[in-house]
């Protein structure tokens, strides 16, 4: 334990901080320069980057605290290694608060229901639950709340470890955030079991509001920006999509990690491989959910439903992108980690994790735009509004993202189900 | 006493006990002699009671038997089904016994996948609850066409007749879907079945009982236990675990799409798949804890069914049960957002009833799929949750009445979502009412019959229990000495 601990702390190498400013710089001056040039075109192309942006990111900071809810409901063994890297999203949770509420701001521009209400026979009867003071309200409860229930249980997670780093490294171990984590923490023995009895108890909690949370997140964000459309099952595609982004995610980071820290001992290839077989599943179960929705509405062929899909899947040029991302989010996953002889190379699954990520990413940009242009007038607008924004996502998530690991145990230290070699049981 | 939580201070961790040890089956304890012989003494010639317990189950199935010839012979006119509501009880019991079988599936080939421990000890019973549970669904449709001689016209080949079937329907998928399922199931039952039958033939023929023999040895398929059947044995029990898995996904998902590819509001909700298979779940795992716990108490099975078995899956049911309430919630919040006024009036005619007439005390009488939705409600959502305490998972009494209530849910949710939205699609003008006749609760109380009637000959004449894998999970004798526990 004590070589995790003294591997753990580190700060940010000085090119890699500079490139994620230089990222962040450049989203941020894409934001302004796109807001205030380039007229109601250029404002919508910033506007739903943004979204999409928001919406991809945020789901997979929140796709990482959920995983390690499973991992400690489900005591599950060989995620332990993992179950940090996971909670280092909380890192991520302030500024994902932050873009929401930015783009609130875009709301005129995003969401046809605030200046045009679908009406049914010039009843607007959606007007309920489609209106700015209610649709700003609740989602910033349902965030403040999961925010702070998240941060909570990863609070809980990591007390225990930065203690009993303290007590192997000497008291002065992690600095001020370790004071400020550690404040009031009493006799560690005693601290732990009341933590971990504490995280059994915040863990389903936590569970039950992600998924509800999490499910009205995806519809009011993403299914109201095409407000005649409605599905059931849209929330849990988009969660299952942002598990799935995650734990690409998570193959690329844990790669990087085990090389960087010499953590092979803990992050054995055996337990990279469960990890790619995880991403192997999540495709699966991507693909099932997304063919349950799609094959539900292409059957009843409803005027209010269809439309969303026809757009998608037979307008030009989303029909090349729509066959595009199943080949790409499941053929390519499903085929590529199916040979187990492949699962175990780490800079294999390295790629495959970055190409699950893209693709995911895809699939949200799929969601949003075709619901924003008029219809018939269908066009891939990808350029530097699309690129740069998104650079600027990928800069703020990683700093923040690193910043939070880089002051905590890389390792839950502590963890009860953690060892250090893997018997593949 | 509940969840214990100790600090270890030479791992420096927690070490939390929740099952006092028992990683599934009483591990340490056990040696392969006395599990073979408590296994095989099951097997033993039964007790009055057992013959008691059957001729009950029989009277139900001749109660079924009796209705279902009464309905064949009249015809399908008998029965409550009716325009507008056209599927009723059959369909209902049709939904409810296809998901009983999912949580054999699960918990033989997922769980194998997954390397859950707890599952040895139950997987067996659980899987020929599937094969029972399929063989009774499958009843139905049959039943519902009216004229069940003529079943085989579903099955697609070129013939005399040219008839052709019709691809396009969701009730074809549910032919195929269900077959597959069927057989699979049964292969994997089979082939899990070979290494304990070989016990069941050598015991056999060592007490010379010929008959037996004769049954068991061609189910053994001449094993030996050699290496060489073990690697290809495990080989083919991996690859049907893996086949089995997506079926666990695609029987109840085509079940489901029998109602939601119609536009019937109600049916029409893509969320169905799901929720179909986790309520499948749900249903059948509860199912398993119905059967299993009075079962672990008549044979003394506590060193085997370990209260760590019945406590993991009572989690599954709570997850379950999440996801199905989740399911319920779903559906009558896009019912409001939809704005349809169709989805809005089903979604208030299933609680509450007709709209204009009703009032908390009412003069209107309540009618049945309200039952219905408030019995799913209760039960499928509410019941379960005092199994989040660690103390009522541990109570066996306490899960088997819980799973009771479940199983009762599960009927009427399949219920609730056939009856209520038949009875009022789009047009007042075409809304009509549905009691089920005596001939068709005749024939629900016969599905039971023939379930547990299969279930209980089962129970004596194969080992209900692994009892090969029984003896992997113990400790092997030799190492066990070696290190001197």
């Amino acid at each position: 334990m004590k070589d995790i601990a003294e591997k753990s702390l580190f700060t940010i190498p000085d090119n890699i901080k500079r490139l994620l400013w230089v990222f962040i710089i450049l989203g941020a001056g894409m934001f302004f320069v796109g807001l205030l040039t380039g007229g109601e075109a250029g404002l919508e192309r910033t506007w739903q980057a943004f979204l999409i942006n928001t919406v991809f990111w945020a789901g997979i900071a929140h796709a990482g605290i959920f995983f390690s809810v499973i991992w400690q409901l489900t005591d599950a063994k060989w995620g332990r290694p993992f179950k940090r890297l996971a909670e280092a999203c909380a890192g991520f949770l302030p500024y994902s608060f932050v873009m929401f509420i930015i783009v609130f701001f875009g709301s005129g521009v995003l969401y046809e229901w605030t200046y045009n209400p679908f009406l049914h026979h010039g009843v607007a009867v959606k007007a309920g639950w489609l209106n700015l003071p209610f649709f700003v309200s609740r989602n910033i409860a349902w965030l403040l709340l999961i925010y702070a229930v998240s941060w909570w249980f990863v609070k809980t997670s990591i007390k225990p470890d930065i203690a009993l780093a303290r007590k192997l490294l000497g008291s002065d171990w992690g600095g001020k955030f370790a004071d400020k984590m550690l404040d009031g923490y009493g006799d560690h023995e005693e601290e732990v079991i009341r933590l971990e009895l504490l995280s059994r108890k915040i863990a389903p909690a936590l569970a039950l509001l992600y998924a509800f949370g999490g499910s009205f997140l995806a519809w009011d964000f993403i299914m109201t920006l095409d407000q005649e459309w409605f599905s059931t099952l849209f929330g849990v595609f988009f969660i299952v999509g942002n598990m799935h982004a995650f734990m690409g995610l998570l193959l690329v980071i844990a790669v990087t990690v085990r090389n960087r820290f010499g953590i092979e001992e803990y992050i054995t290839i055996n337990r990279l491989h469960d990890l790619a077989k995880m991403v192997f599943a999540f495709s699966l179960l991507w693909a099932y959910m997304g063919y349950s929705q799609y094959i539900v509405i292409w059957y009843a062929d409803l005027p209010e439903e269809t439309p969303y899909l026809v757009i998608r899947s037979m307008e030009q040029p989303w029909a090349t992108m729509f066959l595009l991302i199943i080949i790409g989010v499941f053929a390519i996953p499903f085929l590529g980690l199916l040979p187990k002889t492949l699962c175990r190379i780490p800079n294999y699954i390295r790629v495959m994790g970055i190409w699950v990520v893209i693709g995911q990413w895809f699939v949200v940009y799929l969601m949003v735009v075709p619901s924003l242009q008029d219809f018939g007038h269908y066009h891939v607008s990808m350029g530097m509004h699309e690129l740069l924004i998104t650079l600027g996502f990928i800069g703020i998530f990683f700093l923040s993202y690193l910043t939070f690991l880089g002051k905590v145990p890389i390792i839950p230290i502590s963890d009860k189900h953690l060892c250090r070699t893997w018997h593949g049981h | 006493m509940g969840t214990t939580a100790e600090y270890n201070a030479t791992a420096g961790k927690v070490v939390i006990d929740e099952h006092q040890g028992h990683p599934g089956i009483k591990a340490t304890t056990l040696d392969y002699g006395q599990i073979n012989d408590e296994m095989l003494a099951m097997l033993d010639k039964p007790r009055p009671s057992y013959y008691l317990l059957l001729l009950g189950f029989l009277m139900a199935l001749g109660l079924g038997a009796l209705s279902l010839a009464i309905q064949v012979d009249v015809g399908i006119g008998y029965s409550g089904i009716s325009h507008p509501i056209a599927w009723g009880f059959y369909i209902t019991n049709f939904v409810f016994w296809i998901g009983i079988g999912h949580a054999g599936t699960l918990i033989s080939a997922v769980f194998y996948l997954t390397r859950a421990p707890w599952r040895t000890a139950i997987y067996r019973s659980a899987e020929a609850m599937t094969v029972f549970a399929v063989m009774t669904a499958g009843l139905f449709p049959l039943l519902h066409t009216g004229r069940p001689w003529l079943a085989y016209w579903l099955i697609p080949y070129p013939n005399e007749r040219m008839l052709w079937v019709n691809f396009k329907s969701p009730l074809v998928w549910d032919v195929f879907a269900v077959t597959t399922y069927m057989s699979v199931s049964i292969m994997f039952f089979m082939l899990g079945l070979i290494p304990d039958m070989a016990i069941l033939r050598d015991e056999a023929i060592r007490k010379g009982k010929k008959l037996k023999a004769l049954i068991y040895a061609p189910m053994a398929l001449a094993w030996r236990g050699t290496n060489h059947q073990w690697i290809h044995y495990m080989r083919g029990y991996l690859i049907f675990a893996a086949l089995a898995t997506p079926l666990v996904f695609s029987v109840h998902s085509i079940v489901s799409w029998d109602f939601a590819m119609s536009s019937v509001p109600g049916w029409h909700t893509t969320i169905f798949a799901p929720y179909f298979v986790a309520g499948a779940i749900f249903s059948g795992l509860s199912m398993v804890m119905t059967v299993l716990i009075p079962m672990r108490a008549v044979f003394g099975l506590q060193d085997y069914i370990t209260n760590h078995v019945i406590q993991s899956v009572s989690k599954m049911i709570i997850f379950t049960s999440m996801i199905v309430g989740y399911a319920y919630a779903s559906e009558f919040f896009i019912g409001y957002y939809s704005g349809s006024p169709f989805e809005r009036a089903i979604f208030y005619y299933r609680p509450f009833g007709e709209m204009e007439s009703w009032t908390l005390l009412g003069e209107n009488q309540i009618n049945f799929p309200q039952i219905a939705f408030w019995l799913m409600v209760f039960c499928n959502v509410i019941a379960p949750i005092p199994l989040w305490r660690w103390k009522i998972r541990n109570n066996a009494l306490a899960v088997w009445i819980i799973t009771i209530f479940v199983n009762i849910g599960m009927w009427f949710e399949r219920f609730n979502i056939v009856g209520s939205s038949l009875q009022h699609e789009y047009d007042p003008a075409a809304w009509g009412e549905y009691w089920p006749t005596v001939v068709e609760v005749g024939i629900t109380v016969g599905s039971f019959g023939f379930f547990f009637t299969l279930f209980t000959l089962f129970a004596k004449s194969l080992p209900p229990m692994a009892i090969m894998e029984l003896k992997e999970a113990t400790n092997p004798p030799m190492r066990n000495a070696a290190k001197g526990h």
